[in-house]
């Protein structure tokens, strides 16, 4: 502060509205507010546009689309959603484990119905300009949410990963004895490539992980006694015999409890001008929005609109967050689920 | 204690005061919401106070982690040399305070203290801002003499816990020095960063004052006096 | 230490345990019908301000770095995301403008987890990993009290209760694990105290089938009594008997 002789006139700085959202994203976003609109140029209560698409041709199976498909892939179900400027690639993968001959069960006299099921291991990489970085914390927070949401959500039951049937492709025809073979079931992983990101990627890569699984198709397994030569670049090459393969034709539709399919949606709160009201912001999206609605309510809601998850966070102490404002989000996301799922 | 009022934060303080001869002390501050109440931020003993018409509201607690204020004296190592700073550590992982060469008795551009790495100094915190960094003097503003600052030559540094600290310098009539007083010569400097600098004549007194004040951090008055003749005993003095 | 608790569940407290670093305290929650189910036992500790790194400097606020331990096995994205689900409480709570660019650490340890004999293998994830609920309640009310010890600048208090609704319908803050895997929905409630009474919903997380009417009328009053119990039975116990240990000189 230089003290000049006298007065001395403090001109203002005027900025363009993308600038001002990062110079003083709480002073832009109280303009827009005040103006009944969004940085993003939305109504308050006004979702992107999203796109669904699950026929994205890189799936093993998908050999009904245009009469092609990628044999070799090791993509079992995939999904692309796109929401505004944001896009989400889910894709899938498989890998195939041992398990226990006999079923265990514990202990415990409790009908565990829950621990019927499982989820899958999802990894999420948001794409920054940057290759091959160490994951950030967003995304492992992101993997991590994603993996206990959906375990939560018993979409997976665990029966349906086990193999049953495998059958013996070989030369000769010995009968399987079954009883000496191992028992093996699937184990999924979800690669989850997010671009351009403009806000809170939960509900996407959720939305896109869930719409993957509905696609799923495993395939067909046999023991073996073939041999492979693989010759890859590396001089470990050789030959290499595994004991199951997979068919590039044969595959069962994944079975998931289809009635617990549900969506997640994310919810800012602000309060306006004078700090009476709070604003209800749907679907956050740009700098501004996301630093300041600290507040957040994020609700799942199934195809038959129960409730199955709500996050409430209070970041912001001047939003108080009573019955009223939760129960009008929640109406809010049930008709928003009605319109996605049904 | 228990006629004290224990607040934790949060807890509405429902003393009426004239709002404007209020003096806010550490650990309390003003509600953003009204602009009026005052809520406690840390959890200690509300000291309530009228001084000169002015009432003094301010938590009493001990924390471990020394945060500089205006006016604290304190006992400082120098870490650091520079052409006109010096740079001074007062506790442990905490950014280093500034004493400026110019901060000493008589100084000028040719009369620099001759201060090195490793040397102690007692000194009075003259400017602290959280935004910049703290800065220390070692002259009494008042008078524009040494006060009893500077480097201490000699003696033995030890810790002690902050709310003892403050206990040791602000009770004029503190029994414990009193009694020490009474039963051997020494020489203290107290640093209401929790360092307490001690020098006597030789090293078992030394060591009989400073693990008194130590121990005394654990008992109560009246267990005082047992423990410093049993100190005493113990080293044959 | 300080113990006591409502009819379902006993708590123990104990502040200023570690004595390296700045706040510290170590918290137990056991149940008071089933005492051979051992306890969920956390201990947290708090380390600052102190001066942080150039990368972790905020120009006007400090700066919060969490790391939880899990009992067993190294720290895995589940801590990752119990870390940051505290960082939402703990941002709203401390008083950050109070400490500009300064760095506060709090590492929680998780030392013991009820049914732990049960666990066979490290990491199984059907067990442990089904629901952290249990775990980031007593993160939270373990960091409570080591904030209070360490005297960092609070903007309120905030405690936190976990229940679930169990097949019968019964609403109950005392269950194991198998209560909680076969629970029909399970809840996490975080509210702020003013003057020992809950006021503000700081956070909370509801996992299961239930309504809003149960969550508004049931799930919330039941925590805000086990809150407000745990307040008055243990917490403020506890904070007394700091302060007659700090101060005892005074006497």
């Amino acid at each position: 502060m230089s003290e000049g002789n006298g007065q001395e006139e403090m001109g203002s700085i005027r900025f363009p509205a993308e600038i001002l959202s990062v110079v003083a994203p709480d002073l832009s976003l109280k303009r827009h507010l005040d103006l009944g609109l969004r940085p993003c140029l939305r109504k308050f209560h006004e979702f992107k546009n999203l796109t669904l698409n699950v026929k994205s041709g890189l799936s093993r199976y998908d050999g009904d689309v245009d009469g092609e498909s990628v044999t070799d892939s090791p993509v079992l179900g995939s999904s692309v959603i796109k929401s505004g400027n944001t896009t989400v690639i889910c894709g899938i993968t498989g890998g195939i484990v041992e398990i226990a001959n006999v079923s265990t069960t514990t202990t415990s006299d409790d009908h565990d119905d829950s621990m019927e099921y499982t989820s899958i291991y999802p990894v999420v990489e948001i794409s920054r300009g940057k290759l091959n970085g160490a994951p950030t914390d967003e995304e492992m927070i992101l993997s991590q949410q994603l993996y206990e949401t959906l375990l939560h959500s018993k979409i997976l039951p665990k029966k349906s990963l086990i193999i049953d049937n495998i059958a013996l492709k070989t030369n000769d025809d010995t009968n399987n004895n079954n009883n000496n073979r191992k028992r093996y079931a699937f184990v999924l992983y979800a690669n989850i490539q997010v671009f351009s990101r403009e806000g809170p990627l939960f509900d996407y890569c959720y939305g896109s992980l869930v719409k993957s699984l509905q696609t799923v198709k495993l395939p067909f397994i046999h023991f073996t006694d073939e041999e492979f030569i693989i010759n890859d670049n590396r001089k470990n090459g050789g030959n290499v015999k595994p004991e199951i393969i997979c068919d590039s034709e044969a595959y069962n539709q994944l079975k998931i409890n289809e009635e617990n399919i549900n969506w997640s949606l994310t919810f800012g709160l602000v309060n306006n001008d004078d700090g009476k009201e709070t604003i209800i912001l749907c679907d956050l999206e740009g700098h501004a929005e996301e630093t300041c609605c600290k507040s957040l309510i994020n609700v799942i809601i199934d195809k038959n609109l129960k409730m199955r998850y709500l996050n409430i966070v209070g970041g912001d102490e001047n939003v108080i967050i009573d019955e009223n404002i939760v129960l009008k989000t929640v109406q809010l996301a049930k008709n928003r689920v009605n319109n996605i799922l049904n | 204690m228990d006629s004290e009022l224990l607040v934790i934060p949060g807890d509405l303080i429902s003393v009426k005061f004239d709002a404007n001869n209020v003096v806010l002390g550490p650990g309390v501050c003003i509600s953003k919401k009204d602009n009026e109440s005052i809520i406690p931020t840390s959890a200690g003993i509300l000291q309530l106070q009228e001084k000169k018409n002015q009432n003094y509201i301010y938590i009493e607690s001990n924390n471990k982690r020394y945060i500089p204020s205006m006016g604290d004296y304190v006992v400082g190592t120098v870490t650091g040399v520079f052409g006109d700073y010096f740079k001074i550590s007062l506790s442990n992982f905490q950014s280093s305070v500034i004493l400026s060469t110019m901060a000493f008795p008589n100084a000028s551009k040719k009369n620099r203290p001759n201060l090195k790495n490793g040397d102690l100094v007692y000194a009075r915190v003259s400017s602290c801002f959280k935004d910049i960094d703290v800065e220390i003097e070692c002259i009494d503003p008042t008078t524009g003499k040494d006060g009893g600052f500077g480097l201490l030559e000699g003696g033995y540094v030890f810790e002690v816990k902050l709310g003892y600290a403050r206990w040791l310098f602000f009770d004029k009539q503190n029994p414990l020095l009193e009694i020490l007083a009474s039963k051997c010569k020494f020489e203290i400097a107290i640093g209401i960063n929790g360092k307490i600098w001690l020098k006597t004549d030789d090293l078992k007194t030394t060591l009989a004052c400073s693990t008194i004040i130590e121990n005394c951090q654990f008992l109560k008055q009246q267990d005082f006096n047992t423990e410093i003749n049993k100190v005493f005993k113990k080293l044959n003095i | 230490m300080s113990s006591g608790g409502s009819d379902e569940l006993i708590y123990e407290a104990k502040l200023s345990v570690l004595n390296r670093v700045d706040g510290s305290a170590q918290l137990s929650i056991s149940s008071r019908k089933d005492l051979d189910e051992g306890e969920l036992g956390i201990i947290c500790s708090i380390t600052g301000p102190i001066e942080s790194k150039a990368r972790q400097e905020s120009p006007q606020q400090s700066n919060l770095e969490i790391s939880v331990m899990p009992h067993i096995g190294v720290a895995s994205t589940r801590e990752k995301l119990l870390e940051y689900k505290l960082k939402l409480v703990l941002d709203r709570v401390i008083d950050s403008f109070e400490y500009p660019r300064q760095l506060i650490q709090i590492v929680l340890q998780i030392l013991n987890k009820p049914n732990y004999e049960d666990d066979t293998t490290i990491g199984s994830d059907d067990m442990n990993d089904f629901f952290s609920l249990n775990d980031l309640n007593g993160c939270l009310i373990s960091t409570y009290l080591a904030l209070i010890d360490s005297g960092i600048s609070m903007k309120s208090s905030f405690l936190s209760s976990c229940c679930i609704i169990n097949s019968n319908n019964q609403l109950t803050t005392d269950f194991n694990k198998n209560d909680l895997i076969n629970s029909k929905s399970a809840h996490l409630i975080v509210y702020d105290l003013r003057n020992g009474k809950c006021n503000n919903l700081i956070y909370s997380e509801s996992i299961g089938e239930f309504d809003e009417q149960i969550f508004f009328k049931n799930v919330l009053d039941k925590c805000k009594k086990e809150i407000e119990n745990l307040n008055t039975k243990v917490i403020k116990n506890c904070i007394t008997e700091k302060f007659k240990n700090d101060y005892i000189w005074k006497a």
